[in-house]
């Protein structure tokens, strides 16, 4: 599981995630993810367009990272999910909790509204 | 490589590791076995959760324990069997989660399971000698006849359907505006596993649906369906018991008589697809619980499952047959009792046929008046009572009674009979003939005697030329005889044992002459021990009596005389015994 940030103009950060949100990818990217979606308020915008999997543990990292940064009082959508990993994130209704975007349009959009 | 049958198993060590090798376990097979990506992802994920909550939960010590994987692959189907021996966890008892209104409430706990539940076509659970067995299945895809068919988005698209919202209209025309199952309600859910009707039904399609059946406890003995009586639901036990009567329950037929209903079975199935009212009762037994689906729940939801009418089917057939087997057995009984009584009847038909029921008895004997009279108690009765010249002065003369009631003493009672026919007539007039009979008949008892049946008997043979009786009695009542211008009394009789217990008894022999126009009558002790409402017993006293006041009479004044005194002293009260009489006046020639 690899995580990298850079940020985008309009004040958003742009958070790729790339490979696996098991056990391990979960293990590997909780801490600089929380540290880059909680530390301070912020546009997040977290594309999961390389995430081949994710598993509940998964995503109990993502909505700590959107419930860290809702409590700062920033925003944090996601976009791009394959096929698979949206239907696993709306069966575990996270899209009833956090925008689920298509692309980075309409993340972008979703941010900035 | 797309072999059609393959097992393959892992074996893992409960610590946090489990879960990646045994995702990584699942992705290697299903790149070999070319199960393509979806169902490989829905195996990694289904693997990932069950084994993360084995490894987090299943155990309370710190040794290594095993978790065992089992992928099986079908023509038709793949499945997953996960396996561990920690405490007892049925996934399928787990309540729904309910989906968080705000991300500060929202908590991911249960939603391993809940995803399994989800992503799994058909999720089962099995607590095995210890271990606890979760079993996943699905269609198999890419098998030659099935491309296209993709059954397996069904589940997951059914599911995006919105679950029915409030408020809810019900069956009966009332509303349902908010969920206020407790969680104990949601929980019963779990028993979605073991219902009959939803066996290798996919969780997802139904558990929504269910969800919002209302659950209902029922007193002891409630009529939940009575002939006659529209029914509005299909309801479905999910604990205790229903019996099905078809009779009006404590009023008719046996106790045994119903159809027992158990815990994953339903009931009311048929009134709902006819549209007819129920046909029998249906009583709740104690800590009966039901979950009701309304007809149109039913009709539109339920049945349009494909293995919901599969399932419905089977059980209607088995059902059937069950019904069927009890309608078979009820005639069968009925058929059979019906032959019983036709064959009581002719066994008695044939005890009486055997019995020489003529009067007068010997009409050509001027010497002798003789006359036998039987009243059975029963259909069938033991006792019997017999007179024949063995030559053309000799009378032989027996009565007896054969302990016991029913068939087996019918039976006895004939075979008695039998002998002393056959008995007496051989060797006739030879030394010690009527002491031989009388052994033989004992020993043919005596053997073979396996239900312990004996018989008393008294025989005697008069000679008829000089009014000679000689008699030999086997615990039988002593004969009263009435001697011409005496007092009745009873005869003298060497005692000898009852019939039927010793082979090897001897028997001594009476004799005693007879004088002209001396009477006597041979009688079972249903005439003596006959009783009255008092429980008083007929008595020798009153027998003699009557017979001193008979003197004068026939031998058929005498009978007719003693069942008079009877009738008298017994009054209405029932007879259990047969009353046997035999009268017998010796004239003498010229």
């Amino acid at each position: 599981m690899k995580m990298d940030s850079q940020p985008l103009d309009g004040g958003i950060t742009l958070i790729r995630l790339d490979g696996r949100l098991d056990i391990e990818g979960a293990q590997t990217v909780d801490q600089p993810f929380t540290y880059a979606t909680s530390t301070h308020p912020a546009r997040i915008a977290v594309d999961l367009s390389d995430v081949s999997f994710v598993a509940s543990i998964g995503i109990r990292t993502l909505l700590s990272g959107a419930r860290g940064q809702a409590s700062r009082g920033g925003k944090l959508v996601l976009f791009g999910a394959q096929p698979m990993v949206r239907r696993v994130l709306h069966t575990a209704g996270v899209d009833q909790l956090l925008v689920l975007c298509d692309d980075l349009d309409a993340a972008r959009k979703a941010l900035t509204d | 490589m797309h072999s059609a049958h393959a097992r393959r198993s892992l074996r893992l060590i409960n610590d946090s590791g489990a879960i990646s090798a045994a995702s990584a376990w699942l992705r290697t097979l299903g790149e070999s076995f070319e199960l393509g990506s979806e169902l490989v992802f829905r195996l990694d994920l289904c693997a990932s959760e069950l084994v993360a909550n084995i490894v987090s939960y299943a155990f309370e010590d710190e040794a290594p324990h095993t978790v065992a994987l089992d992928l099986i692959l079908e023509p038709q189907s793949v499945k997953l069997v996960v396996a561990d021996d920690g405490r007892e966890f049925d996934p399928l008892a787990l309540p729904e989660p309910v989906a968080p209104a705000t991300l500060e409430e929202a908590s991911v706990g249960g939603l391993g399971v809940h995803l399994v539940r989800q992503f799994a076509d058909q999720v089962s659970y099995e607590r095995v000698s210890g271990r606890n067995q979760v079993t996943l299945a699905w269609p198999r895809p890419g098998r030659p006849g099935l491309a296209g068919r993709a059954p397996i988005r069904r589940g997951v698209e059914r599911r995006r359907k919105p679950a029915a919202g409030f408020p809810l209209a019900c069956g009966d025309g009332t509303r349902i505006d908010a969920d206020r199952r407790s969680g104990g309600d949601r929980r019963a859910l779990g028993f979605i596993s073991r219902i009959e009707l939803f066996r290798d039904v996919p969780y997802a399609l139904i558990e929504g649906l269910l969800a919002h059946c209302p659950q209902r406890d029922y007193p002891d003995e409630y009529v939940v369906l009575a002939p006659g009586v529209p029914n509005e639901y299909v309801a479905l036990v999910l604990d205790g018991r229903l019996r099905v009567h078809l009779d009006a329950p404590g009023t008719a037929g046996q106790p045994g008589d119903y159809t027992p209903i158990v815990a994953g079975e339903c009931a009311g199935e048929l009134s709902i697809i006819d549209g007819e009212p129920a046909s029998a009762w249906v009583i709740a037994e104690p800590g009966t619980r039901l979950l009701l689906i309304d007809g149109h729940t039913f009709f539109s939801e339920l049945l349009p499952l494909p293995r919901v009418a599969r399932n419905l089917l089977g059980m209607m057939a088995a059902r059937m047959r069950r019904t069927n087997h009890q309608v078979v057995e009820r005639i069968r009984n009925s058929m059979l009792l019906e032959r019983l009584q036709s064959e009581m009847r002719t066994a008695q038909e044939i005890q009486t046929g055997m019995l020489p029921m003529r009067s007068p008895m010997f009409p050509e004997h001027m010497e002798i008046e003789c006359e036998a009279n039987i009243q059975q108690a029963r259909e069938v009765g033991g006792d019997l009572f017999d007179a024949f010249f063995i030559d053309e002065k000799r009378l032989f003369v027996a009565i007896g009674d054969v302990c016991g009631k029913g068939m087996p003493a019918a039976l006895l009672m004939m075979r008695t009979l039998t002998t002393i026919r056959s008995e007496a007539g051989r060797k006739q007039g030879q030394k010690g003939h009527l002491e031989r009979v009388m052994e033989r008949i004992n020993r043919k008892l005596a053997l073979n005697n396996e239900r312990m049946l004996f018989a008393s008997l008294f025989i005697g043979l008069l000679d008829t030329g000089n009014g000679t009786f000689r008699y030999a009695s086997a615990g039988h009542p002593r004969p009263a005889l009435l001697r011409r211008g005496a007092d009745c009394s009873l005869l003298k009789v060497p005692g000898n044992p009852i019939a039927g217990i010793d082979p090897a008894i001897s028997y001594t022999l009476g004799e005693t002459r007879l004088g002209r126009g001396d009477l006597l009558l041979l009688y079972t002790d249903g005439v003596t021990e006959a009783e009255n409402v008092r429980a008083e017993q007929f008595g020798d006293a009153r027998l003699l009596a009557t017979l001193n006041g008979a003197s004068k009479g026939s031998v058929s004044d005498a009978i007719a005389a003693v069942r008079d005194a009877m009738r008298l002293f017994c009054g209405n009260h029932p007879q259990a015994d047969d009353v046997t009489l035999l009268a017998l006046r010796y004239l003498g020639h010229g």
